[in-house]
């Protein structure tokens, strides 16, 4: 004969394991069920933080996850359109009219000069450059005018 | 005889009137003052001024690429300020500018932009002429 204190823990296991039991068995089943896919949906609370699984760390996989889906996808875009030749030609345009008011720009600074068909010469290379590189030339001309580097002489001559 | 002489007072009253309100009002007239950190000038005062180096103004240039405004000034001496921008809200400015404008404007001296840009047009300016 069991002591009543070895009964009550006996019935307390009991009470304790057949809903836990009763669970895990539901999952199986319906994992079975669903197949695999069904492993890849949100988990439940409790299964994450059974897993050991905080809300922190969750988030911070669910980010890395998305970026590398992004970054795939991306990938994918890029390879079905590939840039045009309209694109490239205008690309190597760019490239080249950038080229050609670079050596401008550094001729003014060598001959401490800038003339009118400099001024007008670079205004038409302007057109061809992208924002980035128009900051980028005037940076290096505006400032070298002012400090008396370069003579602005594209009035008149 | 009696209206003639009644229309004459008339208009001899409004010709003086006139001209009255042409000789009325502020003029403004200043010379064109440039260093290498900026200018403030009006258009008309620099176009006006004795020698053949002054002048003050602004460019506003839109591309493919975007947009793009370059202001300069030059004094009599030859002191030479300008300054770039593709802020759009400069480029706004700058086609506000008329024959009566005074422009005022600041350069960054390490990128040349234009850190300040200022256009007044004001009845005290005078239009520029020929």
């Amino acid at each position: 004969m069991r002591s009543p204190k070895a009964m009550l823990t006996v019935c307390l296991t009991v009470l304790v394991a057949l809903p836990i039991g009763f669970s895990l068995g539901k999952i199986d089943r319906d994992r079975d069920k669903h197949g695999e896919a069904r492993e890849c949906e949100p988990q439940a609370p409790q299964a994450v933080a059974a897993a050991g699984l905080d809300g922190k760390t969750l988030r911070r996989l669910l980010r890395e996850e998305l970026r590398a889906e992004r970054a795939l996808a991306e990938n994918d875009v890029e390879r079905a359109n590939p840039p045009s030749d309209e694109a490239e030609a205008k690309t190597e345009q760019a490239d080249e009219a950038m080229e050609r008011a670079d050596q401008l720009v550094e001729a003014a600074l060598r001959e401490k000069r800038w003339t009118r068909s400099d001024d007008l010469a670079l205004r038409q290379l302007f057109a061809s450059l992208d924002a980035e590189q128009v900051a980028d030339l005037s940076s290096r001309l505006f400032p070298a005018m002012n400090r008396g580097e370069i003579k602005p002489l594209h009035l008149n001559q | 005889m009696h209206q003639v002489r009644r229309l004459g007072v008339v208009l001899a009253f409004a010709l003086a009137s006139v001209s009255s309100v042409a000789l009325a009002g502020f003029r403004s007239s200043t010379r064109t003052v440039v260093w290498t950190g900026g200018a403030i000038g009006t258009l008309a005062d620099a176009r006006s001024a004795p020698g053949t180096t002054g002048y003050i103004g602004c460019t506003a240039v839109a591309y493919s690429g975007g947009s793009y405004v370059a202001c300069a000034a030059q004094d009599a001496y030859g002191v030479y300020a300008s300054c770039w921008s593709q802020n759009p809200q400069y480029a706004s400015l700058v086609s506000s500018m008329t024959a009566n404008s005074q422009l005022y404007f600041l350069v960054n001296a390490t990128t040349g932009q234009c850190d300040y840009l200022e256009v007044q047009n004001y009845s005290y300016y005078a239009p520029v002429e020929p």
